[in-house]
């Protein structure tokens, strides 16, 4: 039984692991490590209005 | 009632402030304003292009530009309006757009720029805002780091060359260089490294993502293995053990096909050039372990190795990334902030008209007019003012027949004038990496790898046949007990590192470049560091390398000129770029002659002087012989010459002549009228670089000159047993010297002016040209050293010989590391584990040791 347990733990502990290997994934695909300059600027020189 | 000082104090800030509305700043740039005669909105500007943009920007609502940096635009008082006209109608072709366009589809366009000028947070506000400029624009982002724009806009509203000229009317002109060159050759092209350079962080996406990968694996099939490493043997439940077994295969798959994609790549590459990389063990290693575990996984053995597996393919990208970042971090420096100490001559309009001022080629901005001389390169893309002119592009195309431009035709950055110097106005700024990537033209390419070069390149294959061997050794060698064969086999295949032997080179030679750039010595490249190392005797040049030409003593002697002869005197000196013709034409307080007088036919014989017509009248500058046609008495003497590595004993001859100084003779319309003598001061710090210099080198003086400095320079080379000076020595003179130096066992490093001894430079082993306020870049040199930095030339050079000590003993390290690793997994005392912690651990020791070594040497060399 606890065998059992554990592999459905283990297979559901992965599977959500694997989402956020895929968040990266995905945030270095979509370049947010490329420019880590430029966004704290703009941040800065929002409009006012 | 107020104090003395006070009311003192009152007074003083009352004058200041009187001072201040005195000198008024523009609005736009913050340059000082001639006049306030320019003005909008009780605002005051330099010029009217700054008074443009401001209108533009303040029709548009977007006067925060303003307010978020003060003074944060870019100048216009350079910029000519006809010049920006008509400039981009290349941009309406179709071919440049394919080129240019990043994307496009219907209504939708994009492209990106870069763009120089990118220096504040208002530009990036400003930048972002364009599609409030045009609505054809809908969306521009900065990226401020690359100093680049992504713009995405309408092609049926906004052409791409609207797009360029918006940008270029509020002063953000992109930078189009080499789509722009593009007809020039395609050797040219693929010599020009910032053709569409992608910013070092594009190549290392994919790194990134491998080594995400490699590690969420590597944490995972870790934990898989705890409940193996934690029970007692047949402890653990069969189903668990295989489920384990199974989830890390499928972990471990991507990590393999991948994360470590790129070492398989480069082996298959390698081996089907039929030459073995060493990246052929690391792959061999990578699979070995993979199948190893894969099988005692499948048999229901153990638990198998993926955990270190995944492991050492994580660290292996670590260390790939960390070696990367170096090393960019270490190019980029080279190309984009190492400014050579390259001057260039610039026409200004001034009070009293057009002055010719010598400018650093860092601070030149897009069009201003330049003075470029006769065996000067153009320094960047540039339209010909003067009517007509003659231009070398060897240095560009490998083609040394001289073109000739007319007035208004482009001039391309490295050309060399021949001929009378010409005036031009530059269309582009300066690209220190295409004068870098020029530099480095397999033209100038010199020598052939060094010997420990050559030794890197064939290690590779070696080190693998010895490690797939030794492999096979231990295998055969533990034979009956197959577990342990496979074992001792398998862990040799990991430990064995050749990585750290071929890392210690690159890295202690790249921070060496870096080292000696800061210090103001220019590598052309890492060879030149190992090749100085070898260097045995030094050769000088006296005039414009030992002397500064910018501060000599000249008087003349003769019968007086009149006006008009020193004004035809002057449109003469101007032309040459010899340092005792600089000194002469500084020297004489003339008239403004600019573009004065038509000057034809110039002609210019090295070493002897040179003639041209001005307005008719020939005018002749140079030595006696050439002026006057005699030569004064000569006697010849001979020197002997014998250092220690050398065949024989080396003999000079050379004329003698004791005279007063240098001399500059003068004739005009064909009557000789006098000479100039210039006495020439000696550079700082001389007298201790030639006391520490004399000590190893023998040392020898090639100079153009009469001898009459022979007693200044006699406490330089001394002694006599390894210095010697000769004199009245042609650049032909001295080219032939070095042959001859080399020729009796000598390694030649030349120290000279970049112009004049361009052939020397090339001839010799090293060719070291030093530059001065006036210097011009060659590509012929192998080295550029600032005049300010020539009095640590001996340090340079001890220097180089203590980086090549540090190669080589990172390369002992690298031995001994792999002896022990090998012995004791031919041993079956390492387990594949183990093996995979060491091998990044051993190339980290290695990158870490050369690079502390020679950052710390050059501190306590305090270089």
């Amino acid at each position: 039984m606890a065998t059992e347990m554990v592999m459905i733990l283990v297979g559901f502990s992965t599977a959500f692991a694997l989402t956020f290997l895929a968040a990266f994934i995905w945030a270095v695909k979509s370049g947010q490590f490329k420019d880590r300059t430029t966004p704290a600027l703009r941040m800065l020189v929002d409009d006012k209005e | 009632m107020p104090s003395a000082t006070a009311i003192q104090k009152n007074v003083l800030n009352r004058a200041k402030l009187m001072d201040s509305r005195a000198e008024v700043h523009c609005h736009h740039c913050g340059e000082l304003c001639a006049d306030a005669s320019i003005h909008a909105d009780d605002k005051a500007f330099c010029c009217e292009g700054c008074k443009t943009v401001y209108e533009i920007l303040r029709d548009n609502n977007l006067c925060s530009y303003y307010d978020l940096n003060e003074h944060a635009g870019i100048s216009f008082r350079n910029i000519t309006t006809n010049q920006r006209r008509s400039r981009f109608d290349y941009l309406d072709d179709d071919n440049i757009h394919a080129q240019l366009l990043e994307f496009r589809q219907g209504d939708v366009a994009k492209v990106r720029f870069h763009l120089p000028q990118i220096h504040c947070s208002s530009c990036l506000w400003l930048l972002e805002k364009l599609y409030k400029l045009n609505d054809g624009i809908s969306a521009s982002r900065v990226d401020f780091v690359q100093k680049e724009v992504g713009i995405t806009f309408n092609p049926h509203k906004i052409s791409l060359r609207g797009v360029v000229e918006l940008l270029t009317t509020i002063g953000y002109e992109p930078d189009l260089r080499l789509k722009a060159t593009n007809h020039l050759t395609a050797e040219q092209q693929s010599s020009a490294p910032n053709e569409k350079k992608s910013p070092p962080q594009a190549h290392l996406t994919s790194l990134y993502l491998k080594i995400g990968i490699a590690g969420f694996a590597f944490g995972n099939t870790m934990i898989f293995s705890f409940p193996e490493y934690l029970s007692a043997a047949g402890e653990l439940d069969p189903r668990l053990r295989s489920f384990f077994g199974a989830l890390s295969i499928a972990l471990a798959l991507p990590v393999l096909l991948y994360c470590a994609s790129d070492y398989f790549k480069s082996s298959w590459q390698s081996l089907k050039q039929r030459h073995i990389s060493l990246d052929v063990p690391i792959a061999l290693g990578i699979s070995v372990l993979f199948l190893r575990s894969v099988v005692e996984i499948l048999m229901g053995a153990t638990s198998g190795y993926l955990d270190s597996f995944t492991g050492l393919v994580f660290l292996l990208l670590c260390g790939k990334l960390f070696q990367q970042k170096v090393f960019d971090g270490i190019a980029f420096d080279r190309d984009y902030t190492s400014y050579f100490p390259i001057a260039v001559s610039v026409l200004r309009k001034t009070a009293e008209g057009v002055r010719e001022t010598t400018i650093p080629l860092s601070r030149l901005g897009v069009g201003e007019r330049l003075l470029v001389r006769n065996g000067e390169l153009v320094p960047a893309d540039s339209v010909l003012e003067s009517p007509v002119g003659h231009v070398d592009y060897s240095f560009v195309t490998g083609e040394s027949a001289p073109v000739e431009i007319l007035r208004g035709n482009t001039l391309y950055a490295g050309g060399r004038i021949v001929g009378a110097a010409l005036e031009m106005t530059n269309i582009k700024n300066v690209s220190q990496s295409y004068l870098t990537s020029l530099w480095n033209h397999e033209t100038f390419q010199k020598y052939r790898k060094s010997a420990l070069e050559q030794v890197s390149d064939r290690f590779g294959a070696y080190f693998t046949t010895f490690v797939l061997c030794l492999a096979s050794a231990a295998f055969i060698a533990w034979m009956p007990d197959i577990g342990k064969a496979i074992n001792a086999a398998t862990a040799v295949l990991v430990i064995a590192c050749p990585c750290a032997m071929t890392l210690a080179a690159p890295f202690a030679l790249g921070w060496t470049l870096k080292i000696f750039g800061n210090a103001g010595f220019y590598l052309k490249n890492t060879s030149v560091v190992l090749e100085l190392t070898r260097i045995n005797t030094i050769v000088f040049d006296k005039t414009g390398t030992l002397t500064d030409a910018n501060k000599s003593r000249t008087a003349f002697s003769g019968e007086a000129f009149t006006t008009k002869e020193q004004e035809l005197l002057a449109s003469a000196l101007r032309h040459s770029a010899h340092p005792l013709a600089r000194s002469v034409s500084a020297a004489m307080s003339y008239a403004e002659v600019h573009g004065k007088y038509r000057m034809t036919n110039y002609e210019e014989i090295p070493a002897s002087g040179f003639r041209c017509v001005v307005d008719g009248v020939l005018v002749q500058v140079g030595t006696a012989k050439f002026v006057r046609g005699n030569l004064l008495c000569q006697e010849v003497q001979q020197q002997g010459f014998k250092l220690k590595g050398f065949k024989g004993t080396y003999r000079l001859e050379h004329p003698m002549e004791s005279r007063i100084g240098a001399e500059v003779h003068i004739a005009i319309g064909g009557a000789y009228k006098g000479m100039f003598t210039v006495k020439n001061d000696y550079r700082r710090g001389l007298q201790s670089l030639f006391t520490a210099l004399r000590n190893r080198y023998a040392l020898l003086l090639l100079s153009g000159d009469n001898d009459s400095e022979r007693k200044i320079l006699q406490d330089f080379f001394a002694d006599d047993r390894v210095s010697m000076m000769a004199f009245h020595q042609t650049p032909h003179d001295k080219l032939a010297r070095i042959g001859e130096l080399q020729e009796v066992g000598a390694h030649v490093a030349m120290v000279g002016d970049g112009l004049n001894d361009a052939g020397a430079l090339r001839q010799s082993n090293v060719g070291i040209a030093v530059m001065g306020a006036g210097g011009m870049f060659s590509p012929a040199c192998d080295a550029v050293l600032s005049a300010d930095a020539l009095g640590k030339l001996s340090d340079f050079m001890r220097f180089a010989g203590y980086t090549r000590r540090v190669i080589i003993a990172a390369f002992w390290i690298s031995v001994a590391y792999n002896i022990v690793g090998l012995t004791c997994a031919v041993m079956g005392l390492l387990s594949p584990l183990v093996s995979a912690v060491l091998m990044p651990i051993s190339n980290a020791t290695v990158i870490g040791f050369t690079t502390l070594a020679v950052l710390l040497g050059a501190k306590v060399r305090k270089i």
